[in-house]
């Protein structure tokens, strides 16, 4: 994409989001989000950090937010608004989760489901009930995740999580001019001290690459 | 057979179609288990104590219900709106906490393979209900499809039999084609 800029400088600033959901801070999820945030930090990204666990987001699409979700004011409470808000304003999209049953922690798969209602992420056409992508501004979404598994078997049974982020997400946003990264940490209950930091190390250098 | 619901709205087309599971299969004589989750006020979020004793998860008796539910059942019937691809964060926060380990499965102690241990149960059908079309869930890659049918049933009998009773399009769908979906509904599980 766009090289550095003639100043020297990493390129324009964006506005990124980074989700995380882990339930426990000092998990290796946690040190992966702390580097990923340093990271767009020193490249001088402006960052909005939402921790799931600790903010005690609760992923259930309620009944009235269920009965409200075609209707034009889809979100019912402050922190969905917050939420939407930040998304409203951001240019990239980080998700960190560990990866459980093959998928998205329910908090995070939660979050997609209550916050990227119509009118944030996507318009529904009232006369064709078509989808039509609604996170324009976006450029850049990204995914990092840890897996119990090895990458053959996450291969052989499809990384649904990897899904709902990459296309599910990404499908949402511009065709040409979003750019998708994914950061994957397999076997990771056999990996040893010099593996997890490596993959440390690898998070924060590419998310201060990020542009 | 034990129904696995989740649905937030009484009286919704959910509703709808998990009663006429129930009926079916209690029609062609099987004894039936519903498990409405947000009826049970299920909370979705494996919690940070129960993170790092995950290894123990059997002794978390307040999910002693589920996990029985578990053993008992021949069959499970998942009945669920696709959301984002993918089951609702209620019923995937269910597989997050109830199917640990020691429950679901074995972790050997030579660190081989994770080995299943819901060998009591013999199928797995899954009826779900899409806003969108199908074409549109293949563009996202049908997460919980795979979830579900590859992931959940390899923890489960190797001779497990598995079937997708899917409706697509409901934004758009007719009142007709609702009655439809119901009956094909009611005509495959009764043959069960």
């Amino acid at each position: 994409m766009v090289g550095a800029a003639t100043d020297g400088s990493l390129g324009r600033r964006m506005r990124y989001v980074v989700v995380f959901a882990h339930p426990d801070g000092e998990s290796f999820s946690g040190a992966l989000c702390r580097n990923a945030v340093d990271g767009l930090r020193e490249a001088g990204h402006h960052v909005d950090l939402i921790d799931l666990y600790a903010e005690g987001f609760d992923p259930r699409m309620s009944t009235a937010e269920r009965q409200a979700y075609e209707s034009p004011n889809p979100i019912l409470s402050a922190q969905i608004e917050h939420y939407a808000d930040l998304v409203r304003q951001a240019q990239g999209l980080v998700f960190v989760y560990p990866t459980w049953w093959w998928g998205l922690p329910a908090i995070m798969k939660g979050w997609l489901e209550r916050v990227l209602v119509p009118g944030v992420s996507f318009v529904l056409d009232p006369k064709t009930n078509k989808v039509k992508a609604g996170l324009g501004q976006i450029r850049h979404v990204v995914g990092i995740s840890t897996y119990g598994s090895s990458r053959t078997s996450m291969r052989l049974f499809n990384d649904a999580g990897r899904r709902n982020v990459v296309r599910g997400v990404r499908v949402l946003a511009p065709p040409v001019r979003c750019r998708t990264t994914w950061l994957g940490m397999y076997s990771l209950d056999r990996a040893t001290a010099a593996q997890r930091e490596a993959f440390l190390s690898r998070v924060k250098t590419d998310m201060r690459g990020a542009r | 057979m034990l129904i696995v619901f989740a649905h937030p709205v009484p009286g919704s087309f959910g509703a709808a179609v998990a009663e006429r599971a129930a009926a079916a299969l209690e029609a062609s004589g099987h004894e039936v288990r519903v498990l409405d989750l947000y009826a049970d006020d299920f909370d979705a979020r494996l919690s940070r104590d129960e993170w790092r004793s995950r290894g123990a998860c059997s002794s978390w008796t307040y999910l002693t219900p589920h996990f029985e539910a578990l053993r008992w059942a021949d069959g499970l019937v998942f009945v669920y709106p696709t959301w984002f691809g993918a089951q609702p964060a209620i019923l995937k926060g269910w597989f997050d906490r109830v199917w640990g380990e020691g429950i679901a499965y074995d972790v050997p102690a030579d660190g081989s393979r994770v080995r299943g241990r819901l060998t009591n149960i013999s199928s797995i059908d899954v009826v779900t209900t899409h806003g969108g079309t199908k074409a549109m869930n293949c563009i996202q890659g049908e997460p919980g499809k795979r979830v579900i049918l590859r992931g959940m049933r390899s923890m489960c009998g190797l001779r497990c039999r598995t079937s997708w009773i899917a409706f697509y399009g409901n934004d758009r769908a007719t009142d007709s084609d609702r009655r439809a979906f119901l009956d094909r509904v009611s005509a495959v599980l009764s043959k069960k």
